[in-house]
């Protein structure tokens, strides 16, 4: 079933990266400490914790709704990734050149790991989103 | 000129195969005149022109309110929001929103790109309304905030008209 798509290998992997992303995105917000929501934390946590919460779950919809229409329809796969590639682009522009005074993240060993991988994130689901609109003829 | 030398050389029929100089010329110069008439001629509908221009008039309206209020050209009637934190947040969003503007002019003008444009406009927009909705939705009240109230309650409408302008445009080259 995947090779009748004719997809590249380095598709495959970067959204195989993609998921391990999310996945740990989504373990390191529900295990976050408890005293995270407490009085003490700073007001930049707290927003940067509820942003979270509210990207997360669109993320959390966007992994299961993904592979149903990659097996269904290569045309629209194309417009989902591209939205939510430019959704990834624009939280990360958000976060660096606009937020950057009213939100903070934790200082978490897996959080600061997340913040890390992310530039590599963004350039899987760019590459993903290349691959659909360019190289694809049956696509378009 | 050009259709009737084309027509002479159609008429000559296939025996004479070859093309002088002068035909090339003209082959050439008629393709040069349907590219110009590609890129200048833009065929919408009137709900298209009223959009683009309603979010034109929208997105450069708030942007000199912003600017205005920014460096004490118009009077605020709240100080919350007047702080360097606040300042660095919508400084961030009138660029992005100045240049998110100018590619939709130019995808719309050149007939490149202009849905992906338009999409990523709308992804952008509602990743930054739900920002605002989770961050500022203390902040809005019209008594004491209105121009920043105004603005927050109206995201949905041009986002809905950025979606509408979207569906609306007419690929000229789809068309012909």
């Amino acid at each position: 079933m995947i090779s009748n798509l004719e997809l590249s290998k380095l598709f495959w992997v970067s959204l195989a990266f993609v998921y391990v992303f999310v996945i740990l995105a989504v373990y390191s917000i529900v295990t976050l400490p408890e005293n995270t929501f407490s009085a003490d934390s700073s007001e930049q946590v707290m927003a940067a914790v509820k942003l979270t919460y509210v990207r997360l779950s669109l993320a959390i919809v966007s992994s299961v709704v993904y592979p149903i229409l990659l097996f269904s329809s290569l045309k629209y796969t194309k417009y989902v990734t591209v939205a939510l590639t430019a959704w990834a682009v624009a939280i990360y522009i958000d976060d660096y050149l606009v937020l950057y005074r009213i939100i903070e993240y934790p200082e978490r060993g897996i959080v600061v790991f997340i913040q890390t991988i992310r530039p590599i994130f963004l350039a899987s689901l760019l590459w993903m989103s290349f691959e659909l609109t360019f190289t694809r003829s049956k696509v378009r | 000129m050009n259709s009737l030398l084309l027509g002479r050389k159609c008429v000559s029929g296939m025996a004479d195969k070859k093309l002088n100089d002068i035909e090339i010329g003209a082959i050439l110069e008629a393709f040069v005149e349907s590219r110009d008439v590609t890129v200048a001629s833009i065929n919408q509908s009137r709900t298209f022109k009223f959009l683009i221009v309603f979010i034109n008039f929208y997105v450069l309206g708030f942007i000199i309110i912003y600017y205005f209020l920014r460096y004490n050209l118009l009077q605020a009637v709240g100080i919350g929001l007047m702080t360097e934190e606040f300042f660095i947040v919508f400084d961030g969003r009138a660029q992005i929103m100045f240049w998110s503007l100018v590619f939709i002019n130019m995808g719309a003008y050149f007939n490149i790109g202009f849905r992906i444009i338009s999409l990523i406009a709308i992804v952008y927009l509602l990743n930054s309304t739900v920002d605002n909705a989770v961050i500022f939705s203390g902040l809005v009240s019209f008594a004491d905030r209105p121009y920043f109230s105004a603005f927050i309650v109206s995201r949905p409408i041009i986002i809905i008209a950025i979606a509408w302008m979207g569906l609306s445009y007419k690929n000229r080259l789809e068309v012909d």
